[in-house]
């Protein structure tokens, strides 16, 4: 046991801790003074934010967001446009989507991106729930937001070969350069895609 | 001391803490290395476009303790089209697997270096069809298993050392991953016989030719549709029975390619 000779309730603290994502030994130690010094209530109240975090937060059946009702929020709201579908490949890319508060349509997200080099293929991702949804009918376009990475393009072109028998739009989100980024230091590849994406003014 | 400059491609880049990637990098000279990307995943980040995978490029490397550092890089071909077909990627994908498998790091391999940049640009200037993705597949999986030292035996029985005709005369030879490539006659009825592959002469002539071929050569010859299919079974057994894991490529490979 690495922090053994701490008391054992806090020597189990910082080894909890150090389950967080980069969170090493040492942040971890930190953490837990921290919580020492803490109020209890202020110590309660995040310990049942996390349990009930952790209970009550699921994947929306219809479009695997992260949810605490079935189904999201989103696929309730009567006000969004169902005929299209925007797809990401993880939850928090869904709320950067809807932070833009440009789009009205419905999500589907994933949970994950093809990676032929990791081993990740077609089945470990939501793409039956995606068919299914677009085969029912109702949908006139579905617009592939995965990231412009490799896995992210794999992805795309996957699910774009996948609906092409369904005679559904298909769009893939424009690429281009980083508004506050510098046509200077944007790479050939990058710039060559905005390029192909230019509009008339 | 300080800086050095490699010229290499991207065999891949695997996401490191927050913001970084490390890069596995096929050197001309020094063989594979890695080197560390910092601050990459940045929006504003300038190696953004170089640093991706299948992409020949010129680093810049800073000395780092553990790991080297990447300061600047710019793009010599960035084979953009490997990214850009499903087909193209499923096989672009699968060599650099079994690339950053076979070869030793900072163990210098000029050989290794020009097969994969020879079948890289034959990848993006032929028509994508299932008939170049195999070609390209055989001559790779031959080139990478010669230069390895993995390769089967083509020219002689892998048992008893007996050479093997491979005339326009001779009938089909049995080739055997367990034995280590073809085994004779003889050695055959020794041998459990469960899991041979038969290859057509033609396909036996073939083999040793893409063995030793430059990518260039290995193009310009005619590989029947038999020789393709013999060659990548044989192969195929070769290669799961040599190497250590199952290449995690090859579902999505396979996928693809429709098997
Ligand atoms: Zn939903
Ligand atoms: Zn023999």
């Amino acid at each position: 046991m690495a922090f053994s000779h701490y008391p054992e309730p806090l020597a189990r603290l910082i080894q909890e801790f150090t389950r967080l994502p980069g969170v090493g030994p040492k942040t971890a130690q930190r953490l837990a003074f921290f919580v020492l010094r803490m109020e209890e209530r202020d110590v309660m109240a995040l310990a049942s934010a996390l349990a009930d975090a952790k209970r009550k937060i699921g994947r929306c059946s219809v479009c695997f967001n992260l949810a605490d009702a079935e189904p999201c929020h989103i696929c309730r709201d009567a006000r969004r446009d169902r005929g299209v579908i925007c797809v990401v490949e993880e939850a928090n890319d869904l709320v950067a989507m809807e932070k833009t508060r440009t789009y009205n349509g419905l999500y589907h997200v994933l949970e994950g991106a093809l990676s032929p080099l990791e081993g990740v293929g077609p089945e470990a991702l939501r793409l039956a729930g995606l068919l299914k949804r677009v085969k029912e009918g109702g949908v006139r376009e579905v617009i592939l937001a995965t990231n412009p990475t490799v896995e992210g393009e794999a992805t795309a072109m996957y699910i774009a070969r996948l609906l092409r028998p369904l005679n559904v739009k298909t769009t893939r989100i424009a690429r281009g350069v980083p508004v506050g980024g510098d046509l200077e230091y944007a790479d050939e590849v990058t710039l060559a895609r905005a390029l192909e994406g230019r509009r008339e003014m | 001391m300080g800086n050095y400059k490699v010229e290499g491609i991207v065999l891949r880049a695997r996401d490191f803490g927050e913001a970084d990637r490390v890069l596995t990098i096929l050197d001309r000279r020094l063989g594979k290395l890695e080197a560390v990307a910092k601050g990459i995943r940045r929006p504003r980040s300038s190696l953004r476009g170089a640093c991706q995978p299948f992409s020949q490029c010129v680093f810049l490397l800073w000395r780092g303790r553990t790991l080297d550092g990447i300061s600047q890089a710019e793009v010599v071909r960035s084979h953009a089209r490997l990214r850009d077909d499903l087909l193209l990627l499923a096989v672009a994908s699968y060599i650099v697997e079994l690339a950053d498998e076979a070869l030793r790091e900072r163990d210098p391999s000029p050989e290794a270096y020009e097969l994969i940049l020879g079948l890289f640009d034959w990848l993006e200037t032929a028509e994508p069809s299932l008939e170049t993705a195999h070609h390209v597949l055989r001559t790779f999986e031959l080139g990478l298993l010669e230069l390895s030292g993995f390769s089967p035996s083509l020219e002689a029985c892998a048992t008893c050392g007996r050479p093997e005709e491979a005339g326009p005369q001779a009938g089909r030879l049995a080739f055997s991953a367990s034995a280590g490539g073809l085994i004779c006659a003889s050695c055959r009825q020794a041998a459990d016989s469960s899991g041979l592959i038969l290859l057509a002469p033609g396909t036996v002539k073939a083999m040793r030719f893409l063995s030793r071929a430059s990518p260039q050569q290995a193009r310009a010859l005619r590989l029947t549709p038999q020789a393709a299919k013999e060659m990548g079974a044989a192969l195929r057994s070769h290669i799961l029975y040599h190497f250590d894991r199952r290449p995690k490529s090859l579902d999505f490979l396979d996928t693809v390619l429709g098997r």
